[in-house]
């Protein structure tokens, strides 16, 4: 239906317009110093079922994800800070693919991490097909990026978008789960169903 | 298959999300600085200013969507929410369409007519997707597939794809997702719902664990999203409190595995995703409850399903019973609406107005309150006869008088139950109730013919 007449149309369903005052979310946001953040990180995201990792420097991280791929084919689905450490890497490397056909792993990076949920939060720098399609992921998360809550993640979401386009923000807490057979938990159902974060300090 | 493995594994699922819902939502009391309570009344009052004035929303939303590359359309029902999105796909020339979970595309019948159309449509939510290999409608918003067990699914992946009987829910999802993932990469257009719409980036956002909702929304070159009009937020900073409530109230986890925030197609500089993005946005009588003033904060719900969980008559009866899309006591309230009262009269009285949907609903619907004003209407308007009155008088005469109350509260305490709940107490008199008339599950075909009947005629009337 044409917008003007469908809104026209509400507009003269409305009753007499009620002095409803605007009320906004709180902004106040749970006040964690930045340790209690990564502890809290650690402890919901394991919750999660996430497998989390806390490295001190690149080669450390290097060889982390050596031993988690342990051969495996991967894809780097869009690292920048991290690019570095996987061009390195001693693994199997594919090209961007749609198809996920004999990759392994997606290997991204986080923009966020939140503390309170466990989750990492991906922007659409990060290839959707190569976080998604592969039956694992890593995603590589600079502990710096880790703030308290939700409150404070889309408080950066907001003024990302404010300033740039991004066609999406993806919070990922832990692998992919249904509960749609009688309620048995089962993992990686049509994302990755085993996720490792790596936490650089 | 026998109705009470059914109705067993109903009230085993229902009961143990609902538990977990309890501790993750007294967990907001630490986590969250307004505390679970202080963030059900922020929620309820984001969305009230929101309804006060949804056209300019609406009309703010569409724009900063546009703005986004998104293209908005307005659908006013049923029939012109579905020829929107048959034209829109018409022209891509499309074969294979996945869907992730959308109520609103059950509430126009969209899939009937795009099969009508010649295309292959996948469910792609684990559970939609079992559904839909027989034939069934969800009987939960959030659980679609609670009434099945397991062994049905056993039964069926064993028929369909040679898996083995006795396989595990592992087992099952990995076959599930074999089957699907050529259908993902194949499809032309995916059909998503929303959970929000955010008025002032011009976002939706999806909130899912498995991940098909991602899947549709980033793989085909073409996505649609159909989204019921009372769905927006004002701010992308309201969105924690919303999100915040959804998932525990719905799953009882601190946050669902994704949630997309989308906004607009693909840009330039992105590696993947659609190049084309349209957002639906359906009234279809969802103006007429906005109009009512008693009725309107039914528009707040976020489908989050806890009212379901926790209500004992939906756990008894299923989801089946309402005969409907939208089940359970959040149902009884919206389909008399959606569907007219004359036709769905009966399900305000699926009710012992225990109040427990009352309780835990997250964004304060008085649930409670809406079924008797709906009883009432039915009432004024001669649509009940004197057997559904008696029946009232019934209730009420439990719930109000406190000696019966008390003497019905220390039957319910030695009462076999799941959880020695009390709410479970008015049990009985539903149980005379139904043997008094037809079965409320006796409805179900009816109503969903009706339902056909009136989207056909429309259909008709706008000459498809
Ligand atoms: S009525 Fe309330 S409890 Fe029920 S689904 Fe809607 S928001 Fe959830």
């Amino acid at each position: 239906m044409d917008r003007k007449k469908f809104l026209s149309q509400l507009r003269a369903q409305m009753p007499v317009q009620s002095t409803q005052t605007h009320s906004h979310a709180p902004r106040t946001q749970r006040a964690l110093s930045v340790d209690e953040c990564l502890d809290m990180f650690v402890s919901r995201a394991t919750a999660a079922l996430t497998h989390v990792h806390i490295c001190e420097s690149d080669d450390e991280v290097g060889s982390l994800i050596e031993n988690i791929i342990d051969g495996a084919s991967y894809v780097n689905t869009g690292c920048h800070q991290f690019a570095h450490i996987l061009t390195n890497l001693n693994g199997h490397s594919e090209q961007v693919l749609t198809e996920d056909k004999n990759v392994t792993f997606g290997i991204s990076e986080a923009r966020i991490g939140v503390a309170l949920t466990g989750t990492c939060v991906l922007d659409a720098s990060q290839h959707r097909g190569g976080t998604l399609l592969p039956p694992r992921h890593i995603i590589l998360l600079n502990a710096a990026d880790i703030v308290p809550d939700l409150y404070s993640a889309y408080g950066i979401v907001g003024q990302s978008l404010r300033a740039k386009r991004t066609s999406v923000f993806a919070f990922h807490t832990g692998p992919s789960r249904s509960a749609d057979i009688e309620q048995t938990m089962a993992l990686g159902v049509h994302g990755p169903g085993d996720v490792h974060v790596i936490v650089v300090a | 298959m026998a109705k009470a493995e059914k109705r067993g594994a109903v009230l085993r699922g229902t009961s143990m999300v609902d538990s977990r819902r309890k501790i993750a939502c007294a967990e907001l009391d630490t986590d969250d600085p307004a505390g679970y309570q202080g963030l059900r009344n922020i929620a309820a009052s984001i969305k009230d200013t929101v309804l006060a004035d949804l056209p300019t929303y609406l009309e703010t939303f569409a724009n900063n969507a546009e703005a986004a590359g998104a293209k908005v359309h307005f659908a006013s029902d049923a029939a012109d929410a579905r020829e929107t999105i048959q034209d829109i796909i018409r022209s891509k020339g499309a074969k294979v369409i996945v869907k992730s979970k959308s109520m609103v595309s059950e509430e126009i019948d969209l899939n009937a007519a795009l099969e009508l159309d010649g295309y292959r449509v996948i469910e792609t939510d684990l559970g939609e997707f079992i559904l839909q290999l027989e034939h069934e409608h969800p009987s939960h918003i959030v659980l679609p597939a609670v009434h099945k067990p397991k062994v049905e699914v056993e039964r069926m992946f064993n028929k369909l794809y040679k898996s083995p009987m006795g396989a595990s829910a592992d087992d099952l999802a990995q076959t599930a997702r074999r089957v699907i993932r050529q259908d993902f990469l194949d499809a032309e257009v995916g059909i998503s719902g929303g959970n929000f719409l955010v008025a002032d980036t011009g976002s939706i956002v999806i909130v899912e664990n498995e991940g098909n909702a991602r899947l549709t929304t980033s793989l085909p070159k073409c996505h649609i999203a159909i989204v019921g009009i009372e769905k927006i937020i004002p701010s992308i900073d309201d969105l924690p409190v919303f999100l915040n409530l959804l998932s525990r109230s719905a799953t009882g986890q601190r946050s669902t595995v994704f949630v997309s925030t989308i906004t607009g197609p693909k840009t330039l500089d992105e590696p993947d995703g659609p190049d084309e993005m349209h957002i639906v946005l359906v009234d279809n009588r969802r103006s007429t409850i906005l109009a009512d003033e008693k009725l309107r904060p039914i528009l707040r719900c976020i489908r989050c399903a806890a009212c379901v969980n926790t209500c004992p008559v939906y756990q008894q009866i299923g989801g089946h019973a309402y005969g409907w899309v939208y089940t359970g006591p959040i149902g009884a309230i919206l389909d008399p609406v959606l569907l007219g009262l004359e036709d769905a009269y009966h399900l305000p009285y699926a009710s012992s107005l225990c109040g427990a949907c009352t309780e835990v609903c997250p964004v304060k619907i008085p649930i409670d309150d809406i079924l008797v004003e709906h009883r009432r209407r039915a009432v004024n308007a001669s649509l009940t006869g004197p057997v559904e009155a008696m029946a009232m008088a019934s209730f009420a005469t439990v719930m109000v008088n406190h000696n019966l109350y008390e003497a019905a509260t220390r039957l319910a305490a030695v009462m076999p139950s799941s959880n020695g709940r009390m709410s479970r107490l008015p049990l009985p008199v539903i149980t005379d109730w139904q043997s008094s008339r037809d079965l409320p599950a006796m409805k179900g075909p009816r109503f969903r013919d009706i339902w056909k009947q009136r989207l056909a005629s429309a259909g008709a009337n706008n000459g498809s």
